[in-house]
């Protein structure tokens, strides 16, 4: 039985901050129904570190659910929260959060809810500032990919009770708002308010949760070549700058490959037409395709080959 | 006797996973990892094409 830390209503139009610490739940749950919430998410110790869209839909495509993560972004790229239960099932991560401008330029509301401005006021508790607002992870929202490519925006059906449950992973600043689009099919046309509960998450629901790997590669500040927090606007060149890019300089060996002429008929049947008379390159294809289809199994971040 | 010799060109992070890979003990070397790719994704794709 999970023990319940706190409870609160978001009424339409606005969003609030919430210290999520490791090892408890937020519940996101529809009050009425049909309502859209934007979510932001950082590192309670670190505001450069937050929930990065980008990688979440890379790792668990575009519509993740129960069962995936919420991952911070690269170069920390560490799992911050994971869904622990989700009984709408339906979530976005390909539309950015509705700003004021939209609503102004398509609609020409001088003032109107909106996610970004909601998200803004809901983070300056803890001192953040408008250009802090990142990519929302959009719960309760229904969106597909056309077949000519762009991203559109259903109608939904969550009910009265549908939650998501949000296990934090390391101590977060949660930031769900009540998304601001009421002249949109993002909320059926509506704005209704969302309950928040935070629970103290039991060892069973810890134990639900994957491993996710600890790699060298999640680096924090104390690996940065400049770790400090750049605090004024302008940008001005360091003269000291000497550039450090990795593995450089890319340099290629030549490596003979004799085939046989059985091989040479297997590789005249694999080739890809793209590279012509240029066998080198297809070959070089055909080694890393073979590559990929034998060992990448990298979906859930976890490594393939390591050293 | 080769058919055809085919000079792959591969950079230092190409090689370095390939011989990752002949040290887990998928081929003795770079050649021969070379070949067992090309047989593996052949043997693939001519699955492939029959299903």
């Amino acid at each position: 039985m999970r023990t319940v830390l706190s409870e609160r209503t978001l009424e339409p139009g606005t969003g609030k901050a919430i210290e999520l610490l490791a090892g408890q739940i937020l519940r996101i749950e529809q009050v009425e129904g049909g309502q859209c919430v934007d979510f932001n998410a950082f590192n309670l110790h670190d505001y450069k570190e937050f929930m990065h869209c980008g990688r979440t839909r890379t790792v668990h495509g575009f519509n993740p659910s129960q069962g995936t993560f919420l991952w911070s972004q690269p170069p920390r790229e560490r799992a911050m929260l994971y869904i622990l239960a989700d009984t709408y099932g339906r979530n976005d991560v390909l539309f950015p959060r509705c700003s004021a401008y939209l609503y102004e330029s398509a609609y020409g509301f001088d003032a109107h809810t909106n996610c970004h401005d909601i998200q803004s006021e809901a983070q300056r508790e803890y001192g953040l500032t408008p250009d802090d607002v990142h990519d929302s992870f959009n719960f309760f929202m229904n969106t597909e990919v056309t077949l000519e490519g762009r991203a559109s925006i259903t109608r939904q059906t969550s009910k009265a009770g549908d939650y998501v449950d949000l296990l934090a992973l390391v101590d977060v600043l949660a930031v769900p708002n009540v998304c601001g689009a009421d002249i949109m099919r993002t909320s059926n046309f509506g704005l209704k308010p969302i309950r928040l509960t935070v629970f103290e998450a039991t060892a069973e629901d810890m134990d639900a949760v994957p491993k996710t790997p600890i790699l060298k590669s999640q680096r924090t500040p104390a690996d940065f070549r400049q770790p400090n927090i750049k605090a004024d606007r302008e940008l001005r060149r360091d003269t000291a700058y000497r550039p450090e890019f990795t593995n450089v300089p890319i340099i290629h060996q030549p490596i003979a490959i004799e085939l046989s002429d059985e091989e040479a008929a297997l590789f005249d049947a694999v080739k890809l037409p793209q590279y012509g008379n240029d066998d080198a390159q297809a070959l070089r294809d055909v080694v890393f395709t073979w590559w990929e289809e034998r060992y990448l199994a990298a979906a859930s971040g976890a490594p393939a080959i390591g050293d | 006797m080769a058919a055809r010799t085919v000079t792959l060109m591969l950079n230092q992070q190409q090689l370095a996973l390939l011989d990752r890979t002949i040290a887990q003990g998928a081929a003795a070397d770079r050649a021969s990892l070379v070949r067992l790719a090309l047989r593996e994704l052949a043997a693939s794709r001519q699955a492939g094409a029959t299903k």
